[in-house]
């Protein structure tokens, strides 16, 4: 008997794990097929989904109803005209004469200045900008996997910084405040994120009554991990996305969308930019912060 | 499918060993064939081609070797005994065509690659041509006698264990084994453990480090600090070791576990003192194949200093090219064929003496030749090579670091690294051997069975177990 200890001992832990196991693998079984079915669909016409990001109105979705039936437009082009639409409307909602002051009021800091009492919220992406990025002075709330749902029981991953978000709000007023978060929460329901993310923003805003708020669109990822992936991808990106900007427009804070300088044609994020295919190489950050320098908000 | 993934586990091995298990041994080789068949079809995931290929080289290599058999047969009929012990025109003829095919589609399939786009190499392709080319060239140098039964055969050159990753085991190895074995209680009790030992290695270890050297990739090479360069390729060295020692160890339990026996494939590699012995204890098979049918049958050693030197350039840089079809890697054959040349000439002698001297200069050595090894762009090599070694040129060395990277990475992954050293040491092995029939090894391993269970399964995607971004 002494001799076989491992072999009894290892069958009854087999045996035990057997059933989890073969059910772990059904699962997944499942879940590929489902995405098989779902990349399916999404290749045909029209997308069930691509209305509920559609906030702009009759026009935008007659045009892409068109588009559609001409020629049966992808979900990516779709997402890419999306991605335009974005822009145009970015610099719209900018237009009102509170936010114009801002604007004149930043023009006057020195770039150097630009980011001082400024507060960076977000995941992983956010992290490489406070690591890889001269964004002089400002503070960074940051961890890889931060989402709306844990902002307050995370602990922040920034070197030198304080670990909680809590704590960095009760520290001083911030002049901005620039959020970027939304992939984490793709995997959960998508309207309970989009009401969390509400919720969490306004209470942000009250916490910090004189900081403007700056909602970021989140990153694409590259069009070769977006067709792979059933959740974590552009599709879904987009239509979070589109969720805050109307979180935005809706109460009068600041939408940016940094996609366009990191997207290729597809409106995808460039391969070129990337490894992982989801986080921008350590030299690419620095773009990003003279982005947001240059665009002044 | 790899060892180290739940559908192996939980679905093929119990399912495989069941019916294995039960079978008398001509039916055990006619399933170790058709198993390892269906094992190979799920690595390549059902491209029938590559399995055609595949059921192609043991039907044609076994004719091949009966071919050689009725040559010689017919030629001692015609001339009598006294030409016995040579070969004949036949024999050679056989042996050229054949050995033809077999590297002839190696080559094709590794340097197609570089005209023809969306050629992917047949998985194990590199393998199972060296275990075939091995047992022909036996069959042709009589140290083997040609296999009668093709099923044999078969479950000689297809079996799972061994298949996709070596070791590369030859045919008089197995040759009893394929027809009497006797599996036991106790040889299965060994397979497990090795068996778990192995995938602790490659899921606890390897997998863990090789996220330093994702990491580092993820930021790019322009952008760590030369400390981090260090690290990364120190994880790296770590995680290919207990990567490659780890499937190792798991087809070695596999194998006792079918009741065959394999050759070890490594042997403590990061305690060599030279590069020369390093070669001798690193994936131990490959080493035996390019010795036994390149370096030896070139000459060896046997003619004259520039002849083996020459010999041994031949060998490395043959040895560069079977990892991969990428200029890196014939660059990584040349640096061990230098390294190696210069120890020769002398070196090691020093080495060896002063041992400390020989484990620092190796400690330099490894990560560096793995440096080589891993990067396969060269633009991308000479940014990394500027990295460790910043003080060669200052002009090339640009680009925003984040000063902490090497302070953050190393709380992250110290753990694991530290961890890894020790496991290089042999020190696990020696425990393991000491203690291996007491209950409180079975019950750590069982633990180590347990966690990297745990690790395979949380790594499935799963957006809600971790947070990836």
């Amino acid at each position: 008997m002494r001799k076989y200890h491992y072999l009894v001992l290892f069958m009854i832990g087999f045996l035990v794990l057997w059933p989890f196991m073969l059910h772990k693998l059904y699962i997944e079984q499942a879940k590929n097929t489902e995405t098989f079915v779902e990349q399916a669909q999404a290749e045909g016409a029209a997308e069930p989904e691509s209305g509920v990001y559609d906030v702009s109105g009759g026009e935008a979705q007659e045009e892409e109803n068109k588009e559609a039936a001409k020629e049966g437009s992808s979900g990516q082009t779709d997402a890419e005209q999306e991605t335009e639409e974005d822009t145009d409307l970015t610099e719209e909602t900018e237009e009102p004469e509170e936010a114009q002051e801002d604007e004149e009021a930043e023009k006057e800091l020195e770039p150097e200045e630009f980011f001082q009492d400024t507060l960076f919220i977000g995941d992983s992406r956010t992290m490489g900008l406070a690591e890889y990025a001269d964004i002089g002075g400002a503070v960074v709330f940051a961890n890889t996997g931060m989402n709306i749902y844990r902002l307050y029981s995370l602990k922040n991953a920034v070197h030198d910084q304080e670990p909680y978000l809590e704590d960095i709000l009760a520290e001083k007023q911030y002049r901005k405040i620039y959020l970027m978060l939304g992939i984490n929460e793709l995997g959960y329901d998508a309207e309970q994120t989009v009401k969390r993310y509400e919720e969490e923003v306004l209470k942000l805003s009250e916490l910090q009554p004189e900081a403007k708020i700056v909602l970021e669109a989140n990153l694409h990822v590259t069009k070769e991990r977006s067709e792979r992936d059933a959740i974590f991808n552009n599709e879904n990106i987009d239509r979070i996305n589109g969720n805050i900007r109307q979180i935005a427009e809706k109460h009068g804070f600041s939408y940016i969308d940094v996609n366009e300088i990191f997207d290729d044609e597809t409106g995808a994020l460039n391969p070129e930019c990337t490894h992982d295919e989801v986080h921008v190489l350590g030299k690419y950050y620095q773009q990003w912060a003279d982005w947001i320098r240059e665009n002044g908000i | 499918m790899v060892f180290s993934s739940l559908e192996f586990l939980f679905l093929f091995l119990p399912l495989f060993l069941l019916v294995y298990y039960l079978l008398p041994l001509r039916g055990k080789n006619i399933f170790l064939f058709l198993g390892s068949l269906v094992f190979y079809g799920f690595g390549i995931a059902w491209n029938i081609y590559y399995l055609v290929l595949i059921i192609a080289s043991v039907l044609l290599n076994f004719l091949a070797a009966k071919g050689m058999e009725h040559c010689r047969r017919k030629n001692r009929i015609r001339r009598g005994e006294e030409t016995a012990g040579k070969s004949s025109m036949g024999e050679k003829v056989i042996l050229t065509l054949s050995l033809c095919y077999n590297f002839g589609l190696l080559l094709f399939f590794k340097y197609a690659g570089f005209f023809v786009e969306n050629i992917i190499l047949p998985i194990g392709i590199s393998f199972y041509t060296f275990q075939i080319t091995s047992y022909l060239i036996d069959v042709y140098r009589r140290k083997t006698r040609p296999e009668q039964d093709v099923i044999r055969l078969g479950a000689y050159l297809t079996m799972f264990p061994q298949l996709i990753a070596g070791p590369i085991v030859n045919y008089s190895e197995v040759y009893k084994r394929l027809r009497k074995r006797k599996i036991t209680l106790t040889g299965c009790n060994h397979g497990l453990q090795y068996f778990t030992l192995g995938l602790g290695f490659k899921v606890l270890l390897a997998n863990q480090l090789g996220n330093l050297w994702e990491d580092i990739q993820t930021i790019g090479y322009e952008s760590i600090s030369t400390p981090l360069a260090w690290l990364g390729i120190l994880a790296y060295s770590l995680q290919i070791y207990f990567d490659f020692y780890g499937y190792s160890l798991m087809a070695v339990g596999l194998g006792k576990l079918l009741g065959f026996r394999f050759p070890d494939n490594f042997r403590q590699p990061y305690m060599s003192l030279s590069m020369t012995e390093f070669w001798r204890r690193w994936h131990i098979t490959l080493g035996r194949w390019f010795r036994e049918y390149v370096y030896i049958p070139f000459g060896g050693n046997r003619k004259g200093k520039v002849r083996q030197f020459f010999n041994l350039l031949i060998v490395w840089l043959l040895t560069g090219l079977w990892h991969g079809a990428n200029w890196n890697f014939l660059l990584w054959g040349l640096l061990l064929f230098l390294i190696i040349s210069v120890e020769k000439a002398g070196l090691i002698k020093v080495l060896e003496r002063w041992k400390i001297l020989g484990h620092l200069y190796m400690f330099f050595l490894i990560p560096v030749s793995w440096a080589v090894f891993a990067i396969t762009d060269p633009v991308m090599l000479q940014v990394y090579f500027l990295k460790l070694f910043p003080f060669i040129g200052g002009a090339g060395n640009q680009g925003v670091v984040f000063s902490g990277d090497f302070e953050k990475y190393i709380k992250i992954y110290g753990i694991g690294l530290a961890a890894g050293l020790v496991c290089c040491s042999g020190l696990v092995e020696k425990i393991f051997m000491k203690w291996r029939n007491k209950l409180w090894m079975s019950l750590l391993l069982l633990i180590i069975f347990g966690a990297a269970v745990w690790c395979m399964y949380r790594g499935l995607n799963d957006p809600f177990l971790y947070y990836r971004f």
